[in-house]
């Protein structure tokens, strides 16, 4: 099939003609091109990525519709997505069942609240399917205020205002490391709990030995 | 001394079990503290939980004054510096009080370490924090109960108003006690009222005028907060407004109450209603520093928000209002000269700058000295009229410590008054010296004025002098600093939770910051036995404090003086928290007449199991008839887990918990199914440094079904990414498409969404209900290595490392083995870093480390 070999040559996304016709989420798929086709998934996102969508409201009304799905798609692609669009409030029995039937029959589960957000999932799977992993591996460059922001945050109720407290009245890391219990709680905001948790985290040993 | 209610108190509660509720400041701590005495009398094994370092070591001291108690009952705190065996021979004493860690205990009462069975009693403090099911000494008193039925449980509590926060909360926190007695002493109970009333001393509430600009400032920031609330109105029909007004605003408590309100639909609440709130709180903030700060400070304060804050989306910081709030600050501090004055000032200036330090020059430096400076002064001098020599010397006779206490706040303030009240010029010169310091240490902002006051003026006249002058200020701003700092070091490294004593005689100035350790304010006056009290902020559990002071040491009669702002906002709160209080225990009284009371058996049988399941909205085949807690298979979790919910709600879907230190994963459910849990701020930023990456790898490489279990706060279900994202293009950074990109690396690895932990629960033990043959893998093989195990307890520290820049997965064990604390690896020269991280990561940690903040005050001095 033609359309099928130009879509996993990554022209663009093959929405399947049977099921997904009427899906008002393909008109949220803007990034990328796309186009109907006749498949077993539901969306057709590149060589080996294939997705299937599953709404909750849907599945509470059928719930054997996606075992069906997913045992016609069986093991034929590398990577197996599951799009589960929540749209009830009442979703968590629903929820779990379709987690444990991702786990085990090697699906890999997106859960959304939007249609956009669903239609920007298929977007970056099909941008990205041939992508390196550098972005995961490398840390990004961040300005000054935001490393020590980050570094902060993570000592236990230190939060970014209390973060920017500390570093405009120490100006550098250095010196907050090496302030005194006393200086620290010069700070406003910074009340005995955070003078402590400071401590722990800055002066404190790794190990207690 | 015991008070008569106290003594009624302490024996309600050790009759029968029961969570008791005292005023705030009524002594909860003493009755506690003989509490904890007359049980260790008896020898037998005690556990208390939530109890404070600070608390441990006043029982300490007050246990070796009684020498009833023989040595090996003393209050002993458990930490991770025992090991286990240790922590065993401790246990098996069988007697004393112990305060065991709460991941320790649940640890040791998970693996039958701890003997439950001989654990006579256990005393909860801050009682208040059990109203939440799913906190971990919930766990461990119910562990303990299941354990061991005929433990004792008595709590206590001092903030009635939490538990009036919401619908039935006492009797929740009384079932998660296992305890049926409510014992409630409000201030207003007869027994107490009658008790205190006695009270020989008398208290003057002294009203001190703010100034005009203070006014106006708490003005702005009021109406600042006013407009935020109308919008908030405007936007959020739904919400309930009746609860929401400017007063309520004033409290923390505001905030919970709106987030209650909107947490049902908070995945509906727009990013706009968010940042509202946000900025309430922020304002809230401000607005309490504005009567608290001195004018530099305030600023300084003011700026550093400004910094943290998002311009482009705060409400309030580039409204008119907002705007306001800043002139007002800023003409606390200087004012800007007109053109004519200026050529005038510039005159007198240049003969002044010999003699003064200097200030940039087209400003006029005001530093409006706080009103309650001068009061504090003349009230001083007061006493130390009234105090004169001989009349000293005989109320030192009759058995008075010192002339008065100044009971403020905080640090900050104790160290700012320990300033003001050396002299009457004191504090002119303190607030120079402070605003030196600002320009001071903003060297950059100096320059730049330096520059842009050149070229406004060059043009103008005398281009030269105005930069000998500015050099002039810098030299000796430069030379104040260093005299300031020396004279701090001079106060040298002092406990917090010291006083100051000062050159001045007998002048105490006190802290007692903080929320629990506000009892140490009785410890304070029982050991310095002072004439007068001076209160520089209005508290009131400091008032009740006070007034039991007075109560015990009838013979000596105290003269307490309260300082508050006229028509303040300090005024309002204070006065405001004082009928919250009372209000909460009017509450409490009328629902425990109504209250149902759990008797102890129904704990055991099966309606209250079946409520367990049944509030996680799910009933599951089989699961009702846990009569006896059957065991629907066993999991392995990581230590550190146990700061979470999530292992608690394991436990109540009948799994039984194996605690581990383990090197993959946080989960081992079976030989095939390990779970690594990632919040999703945690998620963020392991996606960003990569360390998520290396422990998927290492996940997917050990077992057939990894899964990376996504934890969402309550706030956000399910959304990556903002609304405004989706309209852009995809951006290959977001936390979207690094997951998806993760996902794409790793086809094998199996997400799991959670919005609450309750379901988080379910689904594992749904995994794990699946699985075949109920197989755990070898533990060695997960666990850690013997060199690196359980022995980095201290991981907030070690969290913390992995942030710095240039610290790696890779290159952390070093670090770790070489140096002992962040502290020490800051201290380290460059040198010794390129030892330990090579030389590129060496140079971006020691660059991340000492260079210094970007400029906050750009602009402020144009």
């Amino acid at each position: 099939d033609l359309i099928i070999a130009q879509a996993k040559a990554n022209h663009f996304i093959v929405v399947n003609q049977a099921t997904q016709k009427n899906n008002p989420l393909n008109g949220f798929i803007k990034q990328v091109l796309w186009n109907y086709g006749n498949i077993i998934p539901d969306y057709l996102l590149g060589r080996y990525t294939c997705a299937l969508f599953l709404r909750i409201s849907q599945h509470l009304l059928t719930p054997q519709y996606i075992y069906d799905r997913v045992k016609a798609i069986g093991k034929q692609f590398r990577l197996r997505i599951l799009i589960c669009l929540i749209d009830v409030e009442d979703f968590e029995f629903a929820l779990k069942e379709v987690t444990k039937l991702c786990v085990f029959s090697e699906f890999t589960l997106i859960v959304t609240r939007s249609e956009k957000e669903a239609a920007r999932y298929l977007e970056a799977y099909f941008a990205l399917e041939n992508k390196p992993t550098d972005v995961l591996r490398e840390r990004t460059e961040q300005d000054y205020i935001s490393k020590v922001e980050s570094a902060l945050t993570s000592i236990p109720s230190i939060n970014k205002t209390d973060a920017m407290q500390l570093i405009t009245n120490f100006k550098t890391f250095h010196a907050l490391v090496n302030a005194d219990v006393k200086e620290l709680s010069k700070c406003p905001g910074i009340g005995p709990t955070k003078v402590q948790r400071l401590k722990e985290a800055l002066k404190m040993p790794f190990r207690n030995k | 001394m015991v008070l008569e209610y106290e003594r009624l108190a302490l024996r309600e509660v050790e009759e029968q079990d029961g969570l008791c509720i005292v005023g705030r400041g009524l002594g909860v701590q003493r009755i506690v503290s003989k509490l904890v005495k007359n049980l260790c009398r008896q020898q037998k094994l005690i556990l208390g939980l939530r109890f404070s370092k600070e608390w441990l070591r006043s029982l300490e001291q007050w246990f070796l004054v009684s020498q009833k108690i023989a040595p090996h009952c003393y209050p002993r705190e458990i930490d991770a510096s025992y090991s286990r065996t240790e922590r065993q021979s401790v246990y098996h004493l069988q007697q004393g009080f112990l305060i065991v860690s709460s991941t320790i205990l649940v640890h040791d009462l998970l693996l039958h370490v701890i003997p439950a069975d001989k654990v006579s009693c256990v005393v909860v403090n801050e009682a208040e924090f059990l109203v939440d099911e799913s906190r971990i000494e919930c766990f461990i008193i119910r562990l303990l109960k299941e354990q061991n039925k005929n433990c004792s449980v008595k709590a206590f509590s001092e903030r009635a108003e939490y538990f009036t926060r919401g619908f039935h909360l006492v009797e929740k926190a009384m079932r998660n006690l296992r305890v049926t007695k409510l014992y409630l002493w409000p201030r207003f109970r007869v027994e107490v009222d009658h008790c205190l009333q006695r009270s020989s001393g008398q208290l003057v509430e002294l009203e001190v005028r703010q100034t005009p600009k203070m006014a106006s400032l708490s003005k702005a920031i009021l109406e600042a907060m006013g407009a935020c609330l109308v919008e908030l109105k405007r936007r959020n029909k739904s919400i309930d407004v009746s609860e929401l007004d400017i007063e309520s605003a004033l409290f923390k408590s505001f905030d919970f109450v709106i987030l209650k309100q909107l947490e049902p639909m908070w995945h509906n609440v727009s990013s706009h209603t968010k940042q509202l709130i946000r900025d309430l709180r922020t304002l809230r903030n401000i607005l309490t520093f504005a009567t608290k700060l001195n004018c530099v400070s305030f600023f300084n304060f003011l700026m550093a928000i400004t910094q943290s804050e998002d311009t482009s989306k705060s409400n309030w910081l580039m409204s008119k209002t907002g705007e306001k709030i800043f002139t007002y600050a800023k003409s606390r501090i200087y004012q800007r000269k007109s053109k004519e004055t200026t050529d005038l000032g510039r005159k007198e200036k240049r003969a002044k700058s010999a003699s003064t330090s200097n200030i940039p020059l087209d400003m006029k430096v005001i530093l409006e000295p706080s009103p309650k400076w001068s009061v504090l002064h003349s009230l001083l001098q007061e006493i130390r009229a009234k105090t004169d020599g001989a009349q000293w010397d005989e109320m030192l006779s009759i058995g008075y410590g010192c002339r008065v206490i100044i009971f403020v706040k905080d640090v900050s303030t104790m160290v700012e008054l320990s300033e003001i009240v050396k002299n009457d010029k004191a504090p002119e010169e303190y607030l120079r010296k402070e605003f030196q310091k600002l320009l001071k240490s903003r060297d950059e902002a100096v320059a730049r004025a330096k520059r842009l006051l050149a070229k406004e003026i060059a043009d103008s006249e005398n281009f030269d002098e105005i930069e000998a002058g500015l050099d002039d200020l810098q030299v000796t701003s430069t030379n104040e600093f260093t005299s300031y700092c020396s004279n701090e070091d001079t106060l040298g490294e002092q406990d917090l939770f010291h006083n100051l004593s000062l050159e001045i005689p007998d002048i105490e100035i006190v802290t007692v910051e903080g929320r629990i350790e506000t009892w140490k304010a009785l410890e304070i006056l029982e050991s310095l036995k002072p004439r007068f009290v001076i209160m520089y902020e209005p508290q009131n559990s400091l008032i009740r404090q006070l007034e039991v002071y007075q109560n015990e040491m009838n013979e000596l009669p105290l003269e307490v003086f309260c300082l508050v702002y006229e028509n303040s906002v300090e005024k309002d709160k204070f006065e405001k928290a004082l009928q919250y209080e009372a209000h909460s225990f009017e509450r409490l009284i009328r629902e425990k007449e109504n209250m149902v009371v759990y008797v102890e058996e129904e704990y055991s049988n099966t309606e209250k199991i079946e409520e367990d399941t049944t509030r996680f909205g799910i009933i599951e085949e089989g699961t009702s008839n846990r009569t006896s807690r059957k065991i629907r298979g066993r999991i392995y979790v990581d230590m550190r887990e146990f700061r979470s919910k999530l292992p608690q709600l394991l436990y109540d879907n009948g799994v039984e918990l194996i605690p581990v230190t383990l090197s993959i994963g946080d989960y081992v459910l079976s030989k095939s199914i390990f779970v690594e849990r990632k919040s999703l701020s945690d998620l963020t930023s392991s996606l960003q440094s990569g360390r998520l990456f290396s422990q998927v790898q290492q996940l997917c490489r050990h077992c057939r079904f990894p899964c990376l279990l996504i934890e969402f706060p309550p706030g956000k279900s399910f959304l990556l990414s903002s609304f405004s994202e989706l309209v852009k293009e995809l951006n290959p950074i977001s936390l979207l498409s690094r997951l998806v990109l993760l996902t794409i690396h790793f086809p094998t690895l199996r997400l799991i969404w959670c919005h609450t932990e309750y379901f988080c629960g379910s689904v594992f033990a749904a995994l794990k209900s699946s699985e075949p043959i109920d197989e755990l893998p070898d533990i060695d093989s997960l666990s850690q290595p013997e060199t690196d195990s359980r022995e980095y307890d201290n991981y907030s520290a070690v969290d913390l490392l992995l942030q710095l820049p240039g610290v790696h997965e890779r290159n952390v064990q070093s670090i770790l083995n070489r140096f002992n604390s962040i502290q020490e690896l800051c201290n380290a020269d460059e040198a010794e870093l390129e030892k330990t991280l090579g030389s590129n990561h060496a140079k971006i940690l020691y660059e991340f480390l000492h260079s210094t903040t970007p400029n906050l005050y750009e602009g402020q001095f144009k």
